[in-house]
């Protein structure tokens, strides 16, 4: 479709304000129409082209989740914004027509800013109802290539090769050990296989982690340590699917696999002022965090994403170096309380 | 049998389970000595430099040094078999010489063609997967024959090896007191030997000249090789004259 089409659904919702003004004069004024419509349709071109600008507004401003006093704050002041450039927009058009200072009020000040109220509250609202529209696509589309491509991305194939590998060693040398090792694999691979959810508790992504680390373990032996602080608060928190999975293994991929001496992990979750924070840390070599986003491949791309979506801009992703060495991520997400029990 | 005619091998990796059971898989093979592991890449240069295996199992993803780089810090250059779950650096490998590259995981079974491989390297005959592939095997002279003893396969070093015979489609390899018989052409084996110490003497004999005390002159004019345990071998004709042209 040519670019210039999408001008046209917008021309016609904007139709029926020009219709309605049109009306409007002709009553109020008790002007014939031939001079109430090309008034209404200044008045309506004007309203249209600061529509724009509120249209730039909510692409710039994601609805977050849960609803923030910021956000409500925003656009209050944008809305009288717009009241007020509105009016000020005529009357310089009006002005330059006749070539003197008008203030055109039209039918008083108040009934004219409440108008222009109405018009930011529709254009904002439609905005934002296209965005919540778009945002159901999206994250069923995300679901379906997550399904898809779960095994991909959610564990390397790499880490699945390596982990049979060591279940086939373990077999003779350890038949118990193989065994349990096999359990955990399969645990590990139904869970990224049937996990349909967007968010789970944290109790059921760290089980989760705990196997993925188990395994890691016996690979690694001695050189992979970790600690973990879990506050018992936080374990019925909800978090998207496998963020904190993506988060640990990208610790051990970028500070335990590259070091031949130990690493330690530190994973931590707290329930803060209603917040819930995870980090994980390590004492890995370490790098710049900028380049670890370039270089860590879809694992955290993907995780910024359905961060995106789920969250609006509420959620927190951030890298920072740890002294003397090492990495640690962390992610702050707002807890919506009773929220949306999709279990 | 002496210990050191088995091959000398080193395990590079830096999981210590996939150690453990590469390990346990080659100490099932009679003529592999696994004489030590690695679990990085420098650590693997500096055992690989002190130690001299002749074989070399090396991952690829490791701490330190990738298995694919490390072999340009080598001075001593071993025959290698990378192990890795990274399927993508197999052309690499190839490139750099590899002898074959395991896929993890990988059991017993592929670990034996891999070792088939070996074998042929260093020694004959070939396993019958690799008869075909004959003449594309290492380019060097052979170290070691690999004897069957019930279902062990026992490596001989040529060195030790005092004499061979043609019997039928079999060579008899005369080793001090015992004997033992290869499915192999005479031809085959004295391709793959070192000229400079085995000297095909007859139509069905090879001699180690490093085992031989005199030629001597038979009654019937003939020439005759003995060995030092009095084994005395006839020289046909036309290779007595060579050897005659040698000595002047």
């Amino acid at each position: 479709m040519p670019r210039a089409w999408v001008w046209i659904p917008l021309l016609i919702g904007w139709l029926p304000v020009w219709v309605l003004f049109t009306v409007l004069f002709m009553s109020v004024h008790q002007e014939p129409w031939q001079r109430a419509a090309p008034v209404a349709l200044r008045q309506m071109l004007t309203a249209a082209l600061l529509g724009l600008l509120v249209h730039r507004l909510t692409l710039r401003l994601p609805w977050p989740y849960p609803l923030r006093l910021r956000f409500v704050a925003i656009h209050a002041l944008g809305a009288a914004g717009y009241a007020v450039a509105w009016l000020l927009f005529n009357s310089l058009i009006d002005s330059i027509r006749h070539g003197q200072l008008v203030l055109n009020l039209g039918p008083g000040a108040a009934p004219y800013l409440i108008t222009g109220v109405w018009f930011y509250v529709m254009i904002a609202g439609i905005g934002y109802a296209n965005r919540t529209a778009e945002r159901a696509a999206q994250i069923a589309m995300l679901e379906a290539r997550s399904q898809l491509a779960a095994l991909r991305m959610q564990l390397q194939p790499h880490f699945l090769f390596n982990a049979l590998h060591t279940v086939v060693q373990l077999i003779p040398l350890d038949p118990r050990g193989a065994v349990r090792a096999t359990e955990q694999l399969a645990g590990l691979l139904r869970t990224t296989i049937e996990e349909q959810r967007d968010l789970v508790p944290l109790q059921t992504e760290w089980a989760f982690v705990q196997r993925y680390l188990a395994i890691e373990g016996i690979r690694f032996g001695e050189r992979l340590v970790v600690r973990s602080d879990i506050d018992a608060a936080a374990l019925a928190c909800k978090l998207p699917s496998f963020a904190l999975q993506t988060l640990v293994e990208n610790a051990v991929r970028h500070a335990a696999a590259p070091s031949i001496e130990p690493t330690t992990l530190r994973i931590a979750a707290r329930l803060d002022a209603g917040q819930l924070s995870l980090s994980v840390a390590d004492d890995g070599p370490g790098m710049e965090p900028d380049q670890l986003e370039r270089s860590t491949g879809t694992g955290l791309r993907r995780l910024r994403e359905r961060l995106a979506w789920l969250y609006g801009g509420s959620a927190r992703l951030q890298f920072r170096r740890t002294d003397p060495h090492g990495l640690t991520a962390t992610l702050t997400l707002p807890q919506i309380a009773n929220g949306d029990d999709d279990e | 049998m002496s210990e050191d005619a088995r091959v000398s091998a080193l395990i590079v990796d830096d999981e210590p389970v996939a150690r453990a059971g590469l390990r346990h898989m080659l100490a099932e093979v009679d003529w592999v000595a696994c004489i030590g592991e690695a679990g990085n890449g420098l650590a693997a240069v500096e055992m690989i430099n002190r130690l001299r295996p002749e074989l070399v199992f090396l991952d690829i993803q490791m701490p330190g040094l990738l298995g694919t780089e490390l072999l340009a810090h080598l001075q001593h250059r071993p025959l290698v078999v990378f192990t890795t779950a990274y399927a993508e650096h197999a052309v690499a490998a190839f490139e750099i010489g590899a002898l074959d590259y395991l896929l993890k995981p990988f059991g017993p079974e592929r670990l034996a063609a891999a070792l088939d491989r070996v074998r042929g390297v260093v020694g004959e005959p070939l396993a019958p997967a690799l008869d075909r592939f004959g003449e594309a095997m290492g380019p060097g002279p052979i170290s070691r024959l690999f004897v069957r003893n019930g279902r062990a396969i026992v490596p001989v070093p040529v060195g030790g090896i005092d004499w061979i015979e043609a019997v039928g489609d079999y060579v008899a390899l005369h080793v001090g007191a015992a004997t033992h018989l290869l499915s192999l052409s005479l031809n085959r084996l004295e391709a793959r030997l070192d000229p400079q110490r085995f000297v095909r003497i007859h139509r069905t004999h090879i001699v180690n000249l490093d085992h031989v005390t005199a030629f001597r002159r038979q009654d019937g004019g003939g020439l005759a090789a003995e060995l030092h345990d009095g084994t005395q071998l006839a020289v046909s004709r036309s290779k007595a004259q060579e050897l005659r042209s040698w000595a002047r």
